[in-house]
């Protein structure tokens, strides 16, 4: 990426265009809070017991949300800070974030952090974030209100089913995107996505099985661990 | 309000009643937000298009929505009908659209309702719920922001080496990991999808096909396809792990 591509999508237009999204997430948060401390009043149910609740989620929100600090980090220099900030508002993660960024570049032949990435390329990302985004957003919207009887419609055995094919997906999709970093990225991707692998395979797996905590910071740790080995080694 | 406190319990514990006076404002106020949202999603796409004339073209268009389409279109599906028992209608608008759901939303809601005693299913239970995935989503809030001020003054100072080593290695470091993670579970599978996609990979660079973009668009199709059908066998075997 240019500096000069780097100073456009940090520009304070971009930081504009983010603003948005992110106050209308809090605005939501607000007035359902506002919503639930009317009903609250009509049941009769203590509004000090919700000022709890509140804080009860504030405080379990606050540690899984700190444990995605340096993949954020690293989703900011790849495809600019104010993007980064408005995408992880809402819906995916940074894995998802990323997975629709790969695969985008990968429609168009190239690899996302390489130099081919201009501004086209970056606006492309952008946009299919946005529709991947829309989808989980329009799904929601649609089914919510009718999700009882949709539940009850969806068959056990089908269900199972359901569960295999989304793993089948979700693994297609990283084993996809991993063997292109291998094979395309010389001898640091392969370092660096080895290293990722056993790390995270060690910690999630091994160590994860003792203290349930470490898997918080699994990812975090195997990123590090890829990023300077890759570095080191490449 | 009336003075006649079983009466008033009745109507008020009568689904028909908690339909109109919760239910609708909740799935008015979801639609609303969430319809803006939606909107506001694609204005840094559009900025750039009208002041940078960045628009790559359809020909580009269509591959890359045809790609996010068949990766994530499932998820759209499964993921908030799997979570809606756990969330409810207020917490699912919220929570799909905050994310995270599984890390941040659900455990915040259980917490909550756990700590207040509320019996599952009640009113209470709900506006407990609410509150708290509300909660869970300001601190995410508050995390991001600073992390993005904080993490932008760090990018930076940080000299160009390192950034262009994190740029070059935080992919296949991420993407080794999360196959690992999801893949670890069920190797039978994982193992023969990545041998075969590294070896597909590999003699993609000795092909030639006359689009250039069409191979790599090829090769994510093949992966999924493969996994599915793969794990399609398995499952008849009875070889999944998740589902033994």
């Amino acid at each position: 990426m240019t500096a000069e591509l780097g100073n456009i999508i940090n520009s304070g237009a971009m930081w504009a265009c983010a603003i948005f999204l992110v106050l209308l997430v809090l605005a939501q948060a607000v007035l359902y809070i506002r919503l639930a401390y009317k009903e609250a009043k009509t049941i009769g149910y203590d509004t000090a017991n919700l000022r709890k609740s509140f804080r009860l989620g504030m405080i379990t929100g606050f540690g899984p949300a700190l444990t995605g600090v340096v993949a954020m980090v690293s989703m900011m220099t790849l495809i600019g800070s104010p993007i980064t900030w408005m995408r992880l508002s809402i819906i995916g993660a940074v894995p998802t974030e990323m997975g629709v960024a790969s695969v985008t570049a990968q429609s168009l032949g190239i690899t996302l952090g390489g130099e081919s990435v201009d501004i086209k390329v970056i606006s492309l990302i952008y946009l299919m974030m946005a529709i991947a985004g829309t989808g989980w957003l329009l799904v929601t919207v649609i089914l919510t209100p009718r999700m009882g009887e949709l539940r009850e419609r969806i068959g056990k055995k089908d269900s199972r089913w359901l569960i295999v094919f989304t793993a089948a997906t979700t693994i297609g999709l990283f084993a996809n995107l991993a063997a292109q970093q291998l094979t395309t990225g010389g001898f640091g991707a392969v370092a660096a996505a080895i290293s990722g692998f056993g790390v995270m395979f060690f910690l999630h797996n091994i160590v994860g099985k003792k203290s349930k905590g470490i898997k918080n910071y699994a990812l975090t740790i195997s990123m590090v661990v890829g990023i300077v080995l890759g570095i080191l080694l490449g | 309000m009336s003075n006649n406190v079983d009466i008033n319990n009745t109507l008020l514990s009568d689904p028909q009643n908690i339909k109109e006076r919760w239910l609708r404002p909740v799935n008015r106020m979801g639609t609303i937000t969430i319809l803006l949202c939606i909107l506001v999603t694609f204005l840094p796409s559009i900025y750039l298009n009208i002041r940078y004339d960045a628009f790559i073209g359809w020909d580009s268009v269509f591959p890359a929505l045809l790609l996010v389409v068949v990766v994530f279109g499932v998820n759209w599906f499964v993921e908030p009908i799997s979570f809606y028992p756990v969330l409810g209608n207020a917490g699912s608008y919220m929570g799909w659209l905050a994310g995270s759901v599984a890390q941040q939303r659900a455990p915040a809601a259980i917490v909550a309702r756990e700590a207040m005693e509320v019996e599952q299913g009640s009113q209470e239970a709900e506006v407990v719920s609410v509150v708290a995935v509300a909660g869970s989503i300001v601190s995410n809030l508050i995390v991001l922001t600073v992390t993005c001020f904080v993490g932008t003054a760090i990018i930076n100072v940080l000299p160009e080496a390192i950034l262009s080593g994190i740029a070059a290695y935080v992919l296949p470091a991420m993407f080794g990991a999360m196959l690992a993670m999801f893949g670890a579970k069920e190797p039978l599978l994982t193992i023969p999808v990545f041998a075969v996609m590294i070896g597909l990979h590999y003699l993609s660079k000795f092909i030639t096909l006359p689009i250039p973009t069409l191979m790599s668009t090829l090769l994510v199709l093949v992966s999924l396809a493969f996994s599915i059908l793969y794990a399609r066998a398995l499952y008849k075997k009875g070889r999944i792990n998740q589902v033994k």
